[in-house]
């Protein structure tokens, strides 16, 4: 087993651990979701030195592979090759239901993140908000779509920035 | 002092001399006759010819290398032209003796000398009336290729020009043979029997003795029909232009010795003989004349800008001696693929053939031959190849200089196309003719009188129609090789990747949709990293020498699929436009145009996105991307069709979404590349009605 492998549950803890101690002087808040820790967790994972290669899974179709980490809600959880990762709300009937979800989500994940990414109204657009992080290393963009089922979801992505 | 009869000569009108020309024409039988008959003959000539490009493009389809080998002006004009000139070969000078064979068979002639004009401003008319003649006698040819046109066929306006002054040349050539033929016969029937002497005598010539050696060799070269080859093969001759307008210009001067009557044949014949003189004069004088341009777009007939700049600066003489036989295929070979282009580069060179009196056949047992020295100065060398690859580093090494660096430049990509060419065989085989029954028609209803044409100085109906259909014709087809470059779907293969453009990155296919022909990018299947299949030879045939850098560029940064125009090279004012349709994509659902397209592999591009509803000019530079303007609030739903539009007027940028001006930037410099269609990620879109319009 590589040095690299046999550290890797140890960077997972630790990374947890740190997200879990942030979250804490805003876990009282009403506003907080139920999937913020994960959420932080892989926000850490985006800033750390690694990136996201300790919890990429296996590969999918094209250009996708598993996640080890899902968001709780939230479904469809991948990564998109190495540097992006995505998760899909539920499916909503209408558009309407969409937007609402999407105004939602995006007030969750402020007050999730709060402190340490901030939003950057110059690339808002109706159904399509951005974050960026304090070091502008990563961005979550937060936008509605419509699947092929007709359902309208909301989509979280949150990805490297630089290449 | 000015004699009355040249004062009143010079007082005189030349129009209505000229419309009674184009009466004498258009009211005889034998131009229709040849319309008629040209429209089968251009048209089934056009139709094998479409046809059989056809299958070679799609044979063609998957692979850059074999389409670049894919010519219109070897495939389709050459082949289609080629039967024009067999109709002007053959059935053209009776239209041309008409202008004089009639006057002299009815005696109006003589009449016809006592009138104020000179008799050469009377044989210069006649070979307007005549020119006339032979444009009306190419709207057949000329359809053809506005067909070829509207049908998405590529034409150079330098490749079809120079085409077309050959086939010019070549019909005033026959029309002058024709009057001085018409000048020094009584009958018309003479004449057409001495002209196709000429004519057929040049086939002949052709067939019998061209690439024999010796003086047959020479003698070859009076035939008419070598006129036309040069042209054929793309090349403008500035020799050979002023050869046959000194050819012309000879049996003019001697139609107006033979012309009028009353002279002696003592005189014409010594006044004939001052003619030829001075024609043998200024035609050595002609051959002196060395420039040349190669207008075809591949330069099959230059070497490489490095090389041929390279040989252009060797001052001292080349002499080269072949030892091959003047019908050898080596020798072929050698002076179409080197000593041709030798010849036109370098300032000083002259060949020898060793063995001019030598045949193929009596070649055997003699060592020496198939040799061929070069001598540069006091330096020589010998060489049996006939390829420039070898040759070429041979004279730069006698010359003691070292080969050039490759100067960037781009290679002929090819244009190959599959067309469904019925409606050709329903336009010659049935409406052309139609129309020029019609005009035929008119032309009978109307009174002829040779006495009339000095009260008439309008021209008659029949010639007004045809006239009609002549800058119908040349309207419709002008504005055709400005006309904006459409990438049509409709001859694609569902699900092969489409010929009119060429995927570099990504997964690029033709899909049918409901019966309709569109392009697809689907990003699910493509891995990031990982450019298209066959990218060396698109990018070969992208930017021919420069591939290198492109390709190493493209697969260092493959992270967004794009594909690129062939058929256009370098866009820098105009409209570029595209209809998308996003399907889907988790990451992202982007549809952009993509422009500036340099041989490095940097590029810009202005895109939609069916998640984000913005519109965001981007630019990428070794492989990095950045945003230049970013446009919010632009609605752009998902599984609607939208219309993207770019506009460019030099450094000025302008995006359009919908029809609506979204995005306008002034770039620091114009712009200036290739273009193409551009998306990222695992989008999965649609596009259609991809059209580039450039404009001055």
């Amino acid at each position: 087993m590589s040095a690299r492998l046999r550290r890797t549950p140890g960077r997972v803890c630790a990374l947890t651990t740190a997200a879990l101690i942030n979250i804490a002087p805003i876990a009282h808040a009403a506003e907080v979701p139920s999937y913020c820790a994960e959420l932080r967790q892989v926000a850490a994972f985006a800033l750390a030195k690694d990136k996201f290669a300790s919890v990429i899974g296996a590969a999918r179709e094209g250009n996708f592979r598993d996640s080890k980490v899902t968001l709780p809600g939230w479904g469809d959880c991948s990564f998109y090759g190495t540097r992006t990762y995505t998760c899909d709300s539920q499916g909503f009937k209408t558009a309407d239901e969409g937007t609402a979800a999407h105004g939602k989500v995006f007030d969750e994940v402020k007050s999730c993140l709060r402190g340490s990414w901030t939003e950057v109204e110059s690339r808002a657009s109706p159904g399509y908000v951005v974050l960026h992080d304090e070091r502008d290393s990563a961005s979550i963009t937060i936008n509605t779509d419509l699947t092929e089922k007709g359902e309208h979801i909301v989509r979280l992505i949150l990805f490297l920035r630089s290449r | 002092m000015l004699s009355p009869e040249t004062s009143l000569a010079r007082g005189a009108p030349v129009w209505p001399l000229f419309a009674k020309e184009l009466r004498e024409i258009v009211s005889g039988r034998a131009l229709w006759t040849l319309l008629l008959l040209s429209c089968p003959l251009v048209g089934y000539s056009f139709f094998q010819a479409t046809s059989l490009y056809g299958e070679a493009s799609a044979a063609a389809a998957n692979s850059p290398v074999l389409a670049t080998g894919l010519s219109p002006l070897d495939g389709i004009l050459v082949p289609t032209f080629g039967s024009f000139y067999v109709a002007v070969t053959l059935l053209f000078p009776f239209v041309a003796i008409r202008a004089l064979g009639e006057e002299k068979q009815s005696g109006a002639l003589r009449l016809l000398v006592q009138l104020p004009y000179r008799t050469v401003t009377l044989v210069w008319v006649k070979l307007a009336a005549v020119f006339f003649a032979w444009l009306l006698c190419a709207i057949p040819v000329l359809s053809s290729v506005l067909i070829w046109s509207m049908a998405g066929g590529h034409l150079s306006p330098a490749e079809i020009a120079t085409l077309f002054l050959g086939h010019l040349l070549y019909g005033l050539l026959i029309g002058a043979v024709a009057l001085f033929a018409a000048s020094i016969t009584e009958s018309s029937a003479t004449a057409a029997i001495v002209t196709l002497a000429f004519t057929i005598g040049s086939w002949v010539l052709d067939f019998t003795i061209a690439g024999r050696p010796g003086w047959l060799e020479w003698f070859a070269h009076l035939s008419l029909t070598q006129v036309i080859r040069t042209f054929e093969q793309g090349l403008l001759s500035a020799s050979l232009v002023a050869g046959v307008v000194v050819a012309v210009c000879a049996f003019l001067a001697l139609a107006t010795v033979w012309l009028p009557p009353g002279i002696t044949v003592r005189q014409k014949l010594m006044r004939s003989a001052v003619c030829v003189g001075a024609t043998a004069v200024a035609l050595v004088l002609v051959t002196q004349i060395k420039a040349s341009i190669d207008v075809t777009e591949d330069r099959r007939n230059s070497f490489a800008l490095a090389d041929a700049r390279q040989l252009a600066s060797l001052a001292e003489p080349l002499a080269i001696t072949v030892h091959l036989a003047a019908e050898d295929p080596r020798y072929i070979d050698l002076h179409r693929n080197v000593l041709a282009k030798l010849e036109r580069v370098m300032p000083h060179v002259s060949i020898r053939l060793a063995t001019a009196r030598q045949s193929f056949a009596s070649s055997a047992g003699d060592e020496t031959y198939g040799e061929i020295e070069y001598r540069y100065g006091a330096r020589s060398d010998l060489s049996r190849s006939t390829s420039p690859r070898e040759i070429l580093p041979l004279i730069y090494g006698l010359a003691g200089v070292p080969p050039p660096a490759p100067i960037p430049s781009a290679e002929f990509p090819g244009y190959p196309l599959v067309t469904d060419s019925v409606f050709s065989l329903v336009w010659f085989l049935a409406v052309l003719p139609i129309l020029i029954v019609l005009a035929w028609w008119r032309s009978r209803r109307l009174p002829s009188n040779n006495q009339m044409f000095l009260k008439e100085v309008v021209m008659n109906s029949s010639t007004k129609t045809l006239l009609i259909i002549a800058v119908s014709v040349i309207a419709v087809l002008l504005p055709a090789f400005a006309a904006p470059i459409k990438v049509d779907l409709a001859n694609e293969t569902a699900g092969a990747e489409p010929k009119g453009l060429l995927p570099v990155v990504g997964v690029w296919r033709i899909e049918n949709d409901g019966g309709k022909k569109l392009l697809a990018v689907d990003g699910r299947q493509w891995k990031e990293g990982q450019s298209s299949a066959g990218i060396a030879d698109k990018a070969r045939a992208l930017y021919g020498e420069r591939y290198a850098e492109f390709l190493d560029r493209v697969q260092t940064y493959a992270y967004y699929p794009y594909v690129v125009a062939k058929d256009v090279e370098d866009f820098k004012n105009g409209e570029i436009t595209v209809r998308f349709e996003c399907l889907s994509g988790r990451i992202d659902q982007g549809a952009g145009i993509l422009f500036n397209l340099k041989p490095n592999g940097d590029y810009l591009t202005v895109r939609a996105n069916c998640l984000e509803n913005n519109l965001v000019l981007w630019k990428f530079e070794k492989g990095r991307r950045s945003s230049v303007e970013w446009v919010r609030n632009t609605p752009t739903a998902t599984r609607q069709w939208h219309d993207l539009r770019v506009r460019i007027a030099g450094s000025k940028v302008e995006g359009y979404l919908d029809g609506k001006l979204y995005l306008q930037h002034a770039l620091p410099a114009p712009v200036s590349g290739k273009i193409g269609l551009w998306s990222k990620a695992d989008s999965y879109m649609h596009f259609d009605d991809f059209t580039a319009a450039a404009s001055e």
